[in-house]
């Protein structure tokens, strides 16, 4: 009898692994359409925040203001030098910049390809180069659909706390607190990278992004809580400009980069 | 070595047995999506059952054996998706495959655990696939 057990568990085993091997070959992601469903939800999602925030701010209609900012991403799209003379070869399509007058130094992205500045952040950057580095952080959010994946992650966790019941509310808040803080982190530091490579792809000097981040880490505690809310969800400013660097060394030890010339 | 049978199964005995399996049913319902709870009830129910009949016994070792096996299944399906929402782990066509997997699993593991509780509480001896061997296996040890 212990031989026939001994076979039923390894037969069953055998099976399980077969069914298991088979199920994972399947295209469910396809089926269930995921990939396609998170984009257009995204979108659709990206273009009504756009519209509440089109009501509620006031669009700027400097057109210095905004002709720079185009003009950046622009670049950062079509200009090659870097990248074994490719560029980033990235559709300017895709991205629809929004300049939005307000004095908070801020600059985000949205799903559906929104990226939307404040002058506040245009002002405080000393050279074209920073805005760029700014500009090429909140591309990569754009690309890699990080807001789609953090609302997805939201949503899925909203739901895993309203079946672990409870005091949802409180369950809720501590889940979404664990999460996204480190979370965060990693689509920042993935943003910065990613956004530094764009930069040298474009033959723009990725020492401008780390020079902002200087910039935010040097400002006063209490002026940065108050004013900067890039800072605030933007943490550790000193460490992310040292990765940069770091990164900056490994496109190409002291590449020498053209002074960006765009009216600055 | 045969297979262990029992008589004259008193009333009281019928219900303590199939309670053992009813305690797993209420405790999946309760306990969802943490996989433990359902694995817990049932181990507390056993070792509260330790001084019982034979029958209820074996019972209770049959349905503490069947959660075990979905427990580390269902274990390794939770910590997949808490790693999906808490880190940059993405969603794959294995995670589904794994997810409708156990979910299959799970139904046919509730359902033959109702069926298992009715027929017990009918005095019948129902004897679940493979985890019956497992069951004489390990009862006939403890027995010695």
């Amino acid at each position: 009898m212990m031989n026939k057990t001994l076979f039923r568990f390894l037969l069953i085993v055998l099976v399980g692994l077969a069914i298991y091997t088979g199920l994972k070959e399947i295209p469910w992601k396809k089926i269930f359409h995921i990939d396609k469903v998170n984009v257009e939800l995204g979108k659709e999602f990206g273009d009504q925040m756009w519209d509440a925030i089109q009501q509620q701010e006031t669009l700027d209609t400097n057109s210095r203001n905004n002709h720079l900012v185009d003009t950046l991403v622009d670049i950062i799209c079509t200009q090659t030098g870097g990248n074994k003379g490719k560029g980033n070869q990235l559709n300017r399509g895709d991205f629809k910049v929004h300049v939005i007058v307000k004095d908070q130094v801020n600059a985000f992205a949205m799903p559906g390809g929104h990226l939307v500045v404040h002058t506040g952040l245009i002002e405080a950057c000393e050279s074209p180069e920073q805005l760029a580095g700014v500009l090429a952080h909140e591309m990569i959010h754009i690309n890699e659909e990080h807001v789609t994946k953090k609302l997805i992650k939201e949503v899925g966790l909203g739901v895993l706390a309203s079946i672990i019941g409870g005091n949802g509310e409180i369950v809720r808040e501590v889940l979404r607190h664990l999460s996204s803080t480190a979370y965060d982190r990693s689509l920042e530091r993935e943003a910065d990278l990613k956004g530094a490579e764009l930069l040298h792809n474009a033959s723009i000097n990725p020492e401008g992004m780390a020079e902002f981040m200087d910039y935010m880490a040097n400002l006063p505690e209490s002026k940065s809580m108050e004013n900067l809310d890039w800072l605030s969800t933007h943490p550790d400013s000193k460490d992310r400009a040292s990765a940069i660097r770091e990164a900056a060394e490994k496109f190409g030890p002291n590449k020498k980069y053209a002074k960006l010339n765009v009216g600055f | 070595m045969s297979q262990i049978t029992f008589e004259h199964i008193s009333e009281g005995d019928r219900e303590k047995a199939s309670n053992s399996y009813v305690m797993s049913v209420a405790a999946i319902v309760v306990g969802l999506p943490l996989p433990i709870i359902n694995l817990i009830a049932t181990l507390i129910f056993y070792l509260g059952n330790k001084k019982s009949s034979p029958f209820v016994r074996w019972h209770c070792t049959q349905a503490l054996l069947s959660q075990a096996v979905l427990f580390l299944l269902n274990t390794r399906g939770f910590w997949w998706t808490v790693s999906i929402l808490f880190w940059d782990e993405p969603i794959s066509n294995e995670y589904i495959g794994y997810m409708i997997g156990i979910g299959v699993l799970n139904l046919v593991e509730f359902f033959a655990t109702i069926v298992a509780a009715v027929q017990v509480r009918k005095g019948k001896h129902l004897r679940l696939w493979l985890f019956a061997d497992l069951t004489d296996t390990f009862f006939k040890k403890n027995d010695e």
